[in-house]
């Protein structure tokens, strides 16, 4: 089973990978200037406090000795403890991971659900002025940054013309469902609140837009590229000269072989989404991961930077492994091996 | 105008407009085919023949920059005005045989898949299991061993003349009347192009099939075809049967046509001009072969 053998494969380098990034980033995050004790502790400590939370936190020993301490600890399922929140950052993580995933996830269905279609339309009616319409929208979103697209739409749609909630994942009078899965979308779901539901929905909107306006656009711009050059290859050719209706070529015959450049791309995109996100977590007062991420950054929070940027990292590796689970699903070539006998 | 022909082409005129600059590729030319005939058009590159295929379908009247006129008749729709009507024959009136059989197949779906397909466009309402059973009967109809399992294979798992075979049963799927035939198997090697040669014309004498066969090879013309109109930079030069043609080849062009074909025996090719002011001669019709509808000399 082909596919079962690529899933190992690359279980076993995405193993590989996360030991080298926390390798890395442990590393990184020491030789940075700036004593964590210190900053966690504040200016009024007594240096006697401050050596104590060195010696506490093995800070005191050289950087390979704390990184053995770092793999035993990871091999009971701890990723140690925020010098901040002072709660272990497994926990940190758990309680912020669900509201970024729940945003890059809803984020990464509407460059699916928006960006696709819309290159499909521009190549099958390339040069027409749904072609020019659908470049121009692409262009734009691109080159704008999600931060500014988060300001505007708020700007707009929450605050002159209020449609939509300024911020946050829930209003205030709200109590968030039962944490099941820490998504709310799921939780309100399975405890049965629709209304709950409708309004975490309503919430997601305007930080999800905003956050894949630039991939919607990315998503067109390859779409569109791939779909006309697969429109220009002999079996494209074919099928129109068999009579297959222009809507199924465009939707079948030509979109299945131009998916496969755009879903690789696609992939890396929404991997990236989970780390850009914090500006945009930011402007809509999102408690979540990214946010999480850059507060224990420049608070130089050793644990929780490392099992952050570790988490992310999983992500990355994970969305790699499932877009080429469905490269290969999708390209026969891959999933039955090139060299295979000829029938 | 008689009904037995199924394509007919008129004072064909083809340009390629770009910005100012009018190419024009195809000067006036005029042929027929009846129901069941098998005519070659012969000719080197560039020399018109493939675009005069994409005409008959009508597919190149619709891209930018075309100018066409004249007439172009599949099975009394004339393919340039009536958009519509060519499209709905195509697949099912007219059909096509490339040059490629493996880039022509879709990579990323079954042969089954694409066969299927090909037979709905036919207008063939099958379910998915007796569309299936067409497919396979279709399959070892052009003597392909295991139909089963090749309906299950991609392209790229195929043989270059397993999927010139797989072409010949699409094409012929649907009962066409006319089948238009662009240089079939160049792409192969020499015998399985043979192969796919004889195949052909098993396949189309047996469904009654009417072919254009385009090709730039005279010899490959000589078996196949019933008549031959040779082509030269968009002008037809010469008409006649083909036992009249191979007989006494009376255009200068065709001449060299023919000394060009390589022989076994002979030494090499003979040095033949890239172009010569007597390729320009008027067109040479053969005795009882010209245009219907026109006073034959």
């Amino acid at each position: 089973m082909p596919i079962l053998r690529l899933l190992l494969r690359r279980l076993g380098v995405s193993v590989l990978v996360l030991f080298g990034v926390s390798l890395l980033i442990f590393c990184v995050a020491r030789v940075v200037p700036g004593d964590p004790a210190r900053i966690a502790l504040g200016p009024n400590a007594t240096q006697e406090q401050v050596d104590a939370l060195r010696a506490e936190r093995h800070l005191d020993e050289p950087i390979a000795v704390q990184y053995l301490y770092f793999l035993r600890d990871l091999a009971h399922g701890d990723l140690g403890t925020s010098l901040y929140t002072k709660r272990p950052v497994t926990t940190d993580i758990a309680s912020y991971l669900p509201a970024t995933l729940e945003l890059v996830l809803v984020a990464g269905l509407m460059m699916i659900v928006l960006g696709i279609p819309l290159g499909i339309l521009s190549a099958r009616f390339k040069g027409r002025w749904m072609d020019h319409l659908a470049r121009l929208l692409a262009v734009t979103t691109v080159c704008t940054p999600a931060f500014v697209w988060a300001v505007i739409l708020q700007l707009l749609l929450a605050y002159l013309w209020p449609v939509f909630p300024l911020e946050g994942r829930l209003p205030t009078d709200v109590a968030p469902p039962p944490g099941i899965t820490g998504f709310y979308l799921i939780d309100s779901l399975l405890a049965g609140e629709p209304r709950t539901f409708a309004v975490t929905a309503y919430h997601l909107v305007l930080p999800s837009l905003a956050l894949a306006l630039s991939g919607i656009g990315q998503t067109a711009r390859l779409t569109r590229s791939s779909m006309i050059e697969t429109y220009r290859r002999p079996y494209i050719e074919m099928s129109r000269a068999y009579g297959f209706a222009e809507r199924r070529i465009a939707r079948r015959y030509a979109f299945r072989p131009a998916l496969i450049p755009t879903l690789t791309i696609l992939g890396l995109d929404f991997a990236a989404m989970l780390a850009n996100a914090f500006l945009v977590e930011r402007v809509f007062g999102w408690s979540g991961l990214s946010r999480y991420g850059v507060e224990v950054i420049l608070r130089k929070d050793l644990d929780a930077i490392v099992g952050t940027v570790m988490v992310i990292a999983g992500m990355f590796l994970l969305t790699n492994l499932i877009v080429d689970v469905l490269v290969s699903v999708i390209n026969p070539r891959i999933r039955l091996g090139e060299g295979r006998a000829k029938a | 105008m008689p009904d037995d022909i199924v394509l007919r082409i008129a004072d064909l005129r083809l340009g390629f407009r770009r910005g100012r600059h009018i190419a024009e590729v195809l000067h006036g030319i005029s042929l027929h085919v009846r129901r069941g005939e098998k005519v070659a058009l012969v000719g080197e590159s560039g020399s018109g023949k493939s675009v005069t295929a994409r005409l008959a379908l009508g597919r190149l009247q619709q891209e930018k920059g075309t100018i066409v006129s004249g007439a172009v008749e599949v099975a009394g729709i004339e393919a340039t005005r009536e958009p519509a009507r060519i499209a709905a024959a195509r697949g099912r009136l007219v059909s096509m045989i490339f040059q490629d059989p493996t880039s022509a197949l879709n990579p990323v779906f079954r042969i089954g898949e694409v066969f299927e397909e090909v037979l709905r466009a036919g207008g063939q309402r099958l379910t998915r299991q007796a569309a299936r059973e067409r497919a396979a009967k279709a399959l070892a109809e052009v003597h392909i061993p295991d139909p089963e399992r090749c309906l299950d294979s991609y392209p790229f798992q195929l043989s270059g003349g397993m999927n010139q075979r797989v072409m010949i049963a699409m094409a012929l799927a649907n009962e066409p009347a006319l089948l238009l035939a662009d240089e079939p198997g160049t792409a192969l090697d020499v015998t399985v192009q043979a192969q796919t040669l004889r195949l052909m014309d098993e396949m189309t004498e047996r469904h009654g099939t009417a072919v254009l066969f385009i090709s730039h090879n005279l010899s490959v013309v000589r078996e196949f075809a019933d008549r031959v109109y040779v082509i030269y930079r968009g002008h037809i030069v010469e008409h006649g049967r083909t036992a009249q043609i191979f007989a006494e080849p009376r255009h200068p062009y065709t001449r060299a046509l023919m000394q060009a074909a390589p022989k076994l025996v002979a030494a090499g090719l003979p040095d033949l001009p890239e172009t010569s002011p007597a390729f320009r001669d008027p067109l040479v019709v053969h005795e009882g072969c010209g245009e219907p509808g026109e006073v034959t000399a």
